[in-house]
């Protein structure tokens, strides 16, 4: 919804870049940005701050995030990850089903658009994979989730199931911890 | 309310979010948006978006003037006050077959289906982007979304932080200041309080004469948008006006025929309006919306009173299919007045409802392939129900093209005009020689009136070529059955020897069609540079069917150019320097009153950033034509004056 006045906004400020003043700084600090677009460029970057086994994504010929829906994050994703590479690997973006196969050679399984049940399947087979589990509520990083991407009023902050994060064999950055609210297992299977 | 639409972002602006730093994201304020929103290119329909930007860079100083850069649309200038705007056709100054909104709020006339475009005015700046849909949005929008839909829709409060006052001055008698207050309101929500005043005077008519149009504006209102909770956002709106307007006009006087007259009349409103939205965490939003409009025009001394109460649920997506429920209930009031021999509406008062249901699913086929499934059930007092059903697939052969294909139905319900009303459509005065006596017409409503049905068949194609171009290409064909018609009725001898009464029935006896192709050009070949181009054509045409009493077809008495073009060239000298030139034509139109001639136009728009905070813009308009005429009022009573050349000056102040 506020795209255009971030926009707007960017434009003035590559303008007053041009010019050496900071002056519409404040200003852009102000823009709201939809929560949709907020979680896309979180999930974007995380690949900046995380580290994933090299042994497990020998041989791949992509960098993958995987996708069970394609709503309004994951299209702001797709457009986000045009062109884009990591670890000299083309970034791409598959849909997939909570089979084995298919979650094989996932960085990131982003669970948005299917019921409690579903999600459970999803984790359940990605559970041995080294694939960074991530979601939108609190409630996921608690019941088996790595990682959650949660509206608190009017920001979004990273909830992380650190324990569960080095379990699987991944790790993460200090600066991204710093941001986020380290939680917990509620059951611990 | 409906469902709203999320603008994409262009690649150079997505790259700015990119590149902000992971402390700067968390610290990110979240906008308080829809989820119902879809991204424009999943848009299964002809949609146009005009932006802040947009209106800003263009000098725009009325709602109803942004609407010129809109494909498709036809605006045009009755006289200072008063407008003839409409989508695909059926313009006139009663045109009644586009919805307009205002921040969720239904702004057209249950009296005659219309808007009153004049008294559609807020803090310019304050507006975030005006979406324009053409063709109809009946499925969600429900009745009178026959040929257009048009939502305006202002910033949320939290991006309205701040001072900002506006003076501008134009040397055709034009004055306005403007000033708005944001800031917070305690630690979950942000408010904006906001005033304008304003003063036009009066432009000449075709004649060269004074054409009293002067006008005097006052009006306020104020904006809360706050998180409850984590989950529900709540937002409040209001406003308030009164206008003072100048109308020159032919009344009927049955020695002479029509004489002209000159009147002032005071309209005012007010409104309120509150909405609230719940997310869940499953992704599922309801929101529910109520609002209260209060309106008086002096002219048809009228007052109607709605109350509107709009909830909707999204449900999460489940499987393939994202569905969406609704319903609303809308209680209207009013009451008229009457001028004898010149109209008259029956009864003086009135009260009646409408309610409706509507359901849409989005069933996602495949990654290249998506089905709209649209539904809205609506009945009003007048006609009974309306069931108005869309059917709508979208292709993406590509990620940057999308071809889509719609067939929808659409209803404009009878409005309380014509349910009773006799008007003075038309006279002969006694000094025509073929006859001795005054003959006037009367159109006359009457129960059992229907409501006019749509059906179009639309498709489109849009293409974004890399980061620099991107077009739009709609094709339309509408059928229309059940519109309005007047018929020859009684004759009405007693008042002779004075004059003769000849009575027009409206009826449902006429049909037509529409059919029509319209483009949208966005070109940006550097980031100093941009340009936009709008054509459209358009074909109409209507006919009656035979039998019973004769009979001829009255759309809203005007006509509609057949082929339109608007480009607008950007161009920034410097960082803090821009022009905007704007050129129109507008093709012929033909009225039964008179013909006008088809015009071009020309605007230029400068603008300096002094300083951060202080814009200096001057602009002329029509600089091709020292005069020209827009629009009459083909019904007869608003004597038009012409769009005059005219400089104005404008200085935009904003401090924290």
């Amino acid at each position: 919804m506020m795209k255009r006045v971030i926009r707007a906004m960017a434009r003035h400020l590559a303008g007053a870049a041009r010019l050496g003043a900071c002056l519409w700084l404040p200003v852009m600090a102000l823009a709201a940005v939809p929560d949709y677009q907020i979680r896309a460029v979180y999930l974007f970057n995380l690949p900046n701050f995380v580290g994933w086994p090299e042994a497990a994504f020998k041989g791949m010929s992509s960098f993958d995030y995987c996708i069970v829906h394609r709503g309004r994050v994951e299209k702001t994703l797709a457009s986000l990850i045009e062109g884009e590479f990591r670890e000299g690997r083309p970034v791409r973006l598959r849909q997939v089903a909570a089979r084995p196969d298919d979650l094989r050679g996932c960085r990131v399984l982003y669970l948005r658009g299917i019921d409690l049940l579903e999600r459970r399947d999803y984790l359940r087979v990605g559970a041995s994979l080294p694939v960074l589990t991530v979601a939108d509520d609190a409630d996921f990083v608690r019941h088996g989730g790595m990682m959650a991407l949660v509206r608190e009023r009017r920001r979004i902050r990273m909830y992380i199931n650190l324990a569960r994060v080095r379990r699987q064999g991944l790790k993460m950055n200090a600066r991204l911890l710093q941001l986020a609210r380290i939680i917990d297992d509620v059951d611990l299977e | 309310m409906g469902l709203l639409l999320a603008l994409p972002l262009a690649a150079r602006e997505l790259s700015e979010l990119k590149a902000l730093s992971l402390e700067a994201l968390a610290n990110m304020p979240v906008s308080i948006a829809s989820h119902g929103e879809r991204a424009l290119d999943d848009a299964a329909a002809a949609v146009f978006v005009i932006t802040a930007e947009d209106i800003r860079r263009a000098g725009v100083t009325h709602v109803a003037d942004a609407l010129r850069m809109v494909p498709g649309l036809n605006v045009a200038r009755i006289d200072a006050n008063t407008w003839a705007i409409s989508a695909r056709g059926f313009n006139g100054r009663y045109a009644n077959k586009l919805l307009v909104l205002m921040d969720g709020r239904s702004v057209y006339s249950p009296l005659f289906s219309g808007v009153y475009w004049d008294e559609l005015d807020t803090f310019l700046d304050d507006i975030e982007r005006i979406e324009v849909i053409r063709g109809p949005g009946a499925s969600v929008w429900g009745a009178n979304a026959v040929n257009g839909v048009i939502n305006i829709i202002t910033r949320s409060a939290q991006d309205t932080i701040g001072q900002a006052a506006n003076l501008m001055a134009g040397d055709d008698g034009r004055l306005a200041l403007s000033f708005r207050h944001g800031a917070a309101f305690g630690p979950d929500a942000d408010y904006r309080v906001w005033l304008k005043a304003s003063r036009q005077e009066a432009g000449e008519r075709l004649s060269g004469e004074n054409g009293r149009d002067d006008s005097e504006d006052l009006r306020g209102g104020f904006r809360l948008d706050g998180m409850l909770s984590g989950r529900d956002s709540l937002t409040l709106l209001g406003d308030l006006y009164r206008r003072h307007v100048g109308q020159s006009s032919q009344r009927l006087d049955l020695l002479h025929g029509r004489r002209e007259s000159a009147d002032h009349y005071r309209n005012d409103g007010a409104s309120l309006l509150g909405r609230w939205t719940r997310e869940y965490s499953d992704g599922a939003e309801s929101t529910l919306q109520l609002y209260y409009d209060d309106q008086r025009h002096e002219e048809v001394l009228e007052r109607h009173r709605t109350v509107d109460l709009d909830f909707s649920y999204l449900f999460p997506p489940r499987g393939r299919h994202e569905l969406a429920l609704g319903g609303g209930y809308r209680w209207i009031a009013d009451q008229v007045g009457r001028r004898p021999l010149f109209f008259e509406i029956l009864p003086a008062s009135r009260r009646y409802a409408l309610y409706s249901l509507f359901a849409q699913d989005v069933i996602t086929l495949d990654e290249r392939w998506s089905l709209t499934l649209g539904v809205k059930l609506e009945h009003n007092d007048f006609s009974g129900f309306e069931l108005q059903p869309s059917v709508r697939l979208l292709w993406h052969p590509t990620s940057r093209q999308s071809l889509w294909l719609s067939v929808a139905r659409a209803a404009r319900t009878p409005n309380r005009g014509e349910l009773g009303v006799r008007g003075s459509i038309d006279a002969f005065p006694a000094s025509l020689p073929s006859s001795s006596r005054p003959v006037v017409f009367e159109g006359v409503g009457r129960p059992g009136f229907r409501s006019e049905h749509l059906l179009a068949f639309e498709a489109g194609y849009r293409w974004r070529v890399g980061d620099y171009l991107s077009l739009d290409i709609a094709f339309f064909h509408n059928e229309y059955d059940d519109l309005r018609s007047l018929e020859v009725g009684d004759v009405d001898a007693s008042h002779l020897p004075d004059f003769l009464i000849l009575e027009s029935l409206f009826g449902n006896r006429a049909s037509g069609y529409a059919r029509g192709a319209e483009l949208a050009l966005d070109w940006r070949p550097a980031a100093a540079w941009r340009g936009q181009l709008a054509w459209s054509w358009l074909e109409t045409g209507s006919s009656v069917s035979s039998g019973g009493n004769p009979a001829y077809p009255t759309g809203n008495g005007g006509g509609s150019p057949s082929t339109q073009f608007s480009l607008r060239l950007d161009h920034d000298f410097s960082a803090a320097l821009s022009l905007d030139l704007w050129l129109r034509y507008v093709g012929r139109v033909r009225n039964p009153d008179q013909v006008i001639p088809a015009y071009w136009s020309l605007n230029a728009h400068l603008e300096w950033q002094a300083r951060p905070g202080l814009r200096l813009s001057a602009s002329v308009e029509n600089l091709l034509d020292p005069v020209h005429p827009e629009y009459s009022d083909a019904l007869g009573s608003v004597l038009a004056t012409e769009a005059p050349r005219a400089a104005w000056l404008k200085l935009h102040w904003e401090w924290p």
